[in-house]
């Protein structure tokens, strides 16, 4: 994995819950192409089409909030995105991106400094998002090596797998 | 160091003398349960190289989202999740009749105070009514727990909320739920323990405390407590012959946090979509109509919530314009309605009843809700297309606020006037 991540933005609001990102009526899915398929259609039915060309999603507090289903994150990752930055996550989302293997930072600034489409660049060990359209920069919480190594090998499932 | 009763929980499952909150421990687990609706652990136990599970007695499966399986796909995971459980020795499955997972565990005995209980279910904070350690994981946590019988816990903090005074009429524990949710949101208690206590706590029953543990994952909490009293002793000790330990919190313990609510003054609440924490007094929202009443769910499906809307719903008819939804939280609950004679009160009144599960709840099926469509509801979210269309509307209440509704048309709770 890159310490430097690059990529056009998805911005959402607060409270962004896991029936938004894959309804419950999807639980029945198993496979990654079908899971993928149902990200965010509680929110958006065009986002399959859009993470085509948007890798990161930036959005406000509580993000992956409700459910403890780890489809949530699947479904992101499916689609091809590479970075959930928010203000704060769910208790239950944020395990399962680290299991699995999804990368989510903390940032309480990069809310406020992006629309929808604009490019975005993450440097996750020096802990800071910037805006590459408009040239604003914010903190955010930097990664440990700890869990960069988790990320890099895949999630703790990998690890687990290898142990 | 003072510690608390969940940190001794934690600290002797673990293996250690004494735990402090921040800390990562890994702790065995006494039961581990798996819902129907993820076969992502079986995906995920393969994925991490598969083999023999660490101990079939002690894991379980729920067969209680897709309750009978609305849909091929489901009752395909089902089969595959028998056949597993079948090549691996695990007897423990609750069966599509059974009903829903913390309503059944409680009842079969499984939950004591003192255990460690990990579901892949977000409300299995509900068990922490029985002074056990219970939280909600994804299916890679669970499936790690298959493998090695243990899990890394961050160990939390614990935020006390007391609760006081006298419940008006008609105010149940789900309206003391959304009152909290109203006064501090929605993350307030995330990755934290709640501990309910004080005199409200200790005259609430079984399912009412339940009830409270239940809704505190929409605050965001790890998991819940409250202290084993003499009717959580009696109602573990009816339902299990293992001993149990009951763990005291030292006196001279420092919680993260107080709240004290007084509940003097509380009128009913009604949780108005698209959030859990969106709580109005039934003032404000009187007169809105509903289309659909939901009374079900591991939240308001139990025996008390079936009780509470019988004794309203007795001998009156609900409106034309609504329909009602009635799903038990259990076999038990479902064959004790009907030795009661709820069942023929919902019947009478014009209720459909369904089979015990999570069906309408979490938007499966057996009872989903149209675009346009308001649905007030005994269960726990209100998220867009929780229960059916991202265009529907739904309304969290409690049994008795339901009840009226359903025989008006429109929300209402007249019983604390």
């Amino acid at each position: 994995m890159d310490m430097v991540i690059t990529g056009k933005v998805l911005v959402y609001d607060d409270n962004i819950d896991t029936d938004i990102i894959c309804p419950g009526r999807f639980l029945e899915l198993n496979e990654s192409k079908d899971i993928a398929n149902v990200a965010m259609s509680g929110i958006d039915s065009n986002f399959p089409e859009k993470a085509k060309t948007h890798s990161i999603i930036i959005a406000g507090k509580n993000f992956g909030c409700g459910s403890s289903r780890d489809h949530a994150v699947r479904a992101l990752k499916y689609s091809g995105l590479k970075a959930v930055i928010a203000q704060s996550f769910g208790r239950i989302f944020y395990r399962n991106a680290l299991n699995l293997g999804l990368l989510v930072i903390i940032s309480k600034d990069a809310r406020n400094i992006f629309n929808d489409g604009e490019s975005g660049k993450i440097d996750l060990t020096k802990g800071k998002i910037t805006n590459m359209d408009k040239i604003i920069t914010v903190d955010s919480d930097v990664i440990s090596e700890e869990e960069f190594k988790v990320y890099e090998q895949g999630g703790m499932i990998q690890i687990y797998k290898q142990n | 160091m003072p510690m608390h009763a969940i940190h001794k929980i934690l600290a002797e499952k673990s293996g250690k003398q004494e735990v402090k909150a921040g800390e990562i421990v890994n702790a065995k687990v006494d039961i581990a349960g798996i819902n129907d609706i993820y076969l992502t652990v079986l995906i995920s136990y393969d994925d991490m190289g598969g083999g023999k599970v660490w101990d079939p007695e002690k894991i379980v499966f729920f067969f209680d989202h897709n309750a009978p399986s609305p849909t091929i796909k489901g009752a395909s995971n089902q089969k595959v999740m028998s056949e597993f459980a079948r090549e691996q020795g695990i007897k423990k499955i609750f069966k599509i009749n059974e009903g829903i997972c913390h309503s059944v565990l409680s009842e079969s005995g499984l939950v004591k105070p003192g255990d460690i209980i990990i579901i892949t279910d977000s409300h299995t904070t509900t068990l922490g009514a029985f002074g056990a350690f219970a939280t909600g994981v994804g299916s890679t946590d669970l499936a790690v727990i298959m493998m090695t019988g243990e899990l890394w816990f961050r160990v939390p903090e614990v935020i006390n909320v007391k609760l006081e005074g006298t419940l008006k009429d008609g105010v149940m524990a789900k309206d003391i739920a959304l009152h909290m949710l109203g006064e501090l949101g929605t993350e307030f208690a995330t990755y934290k323990v709640i501990e309910y206590s004080d005199s409200v706590v200790e005259k609430l029953s079984i399912d009412e405390r339940m009830v409270l543990c239940n809704m505190s994952v929409e605050m965001g909490a790890k998991s819940t407590y409250i202290r084993p009293n003499s009717k959580t002793i009696e109602y573990v000790k009816s339902r299990s012959h293992a001993p149990f330990i009951v763990h005291e919190t030292d006196p001279d313990f420092i919680y993260d946090k107080e709240y004290i609510f007084n509940l003097d003054n509380l009128l009913p609440q009604v949780s108005i979509p698209d959030s859990v924490d969106n709580a109005r007094n039934i003032e404000e929202v009187e007169g809105i109509s509903i289309d659909q009443v939901f009374i079900g769910s591991c939240t308001g499906g139990k025996l008390t919530d079936l009780e509470a809307a019988a004794n309203i719903l007795k001998g009156k008819k609900i409106a034309e314009s609504v329909r009602l939804v009635v799903t038990p939280s259990s076999k038990e609950v479902l064959t004790k309605a009907i030795e009661r004679g709820y069942y023929q009160t919902f019947l009478d009144a014009g209720a459909a009843i369904t089979t015990p599960g999570c069906g309408a709840c979490f938007g499966g099926h057996s009872g989903l809700i149209a675009a346009g469509e308001k649905c007030a509801t005994t269960s726990n979210r209100n998220f867009p297309g929780r229960m059916g269309s991202i265009e529907a509307g739904v309304y969290l209440v409690s049994p008795i606020t339901a009840a009226y509704t359903a025989i008006t048309g429109k929300l209402n709770n007249p019983q604390y006037k």
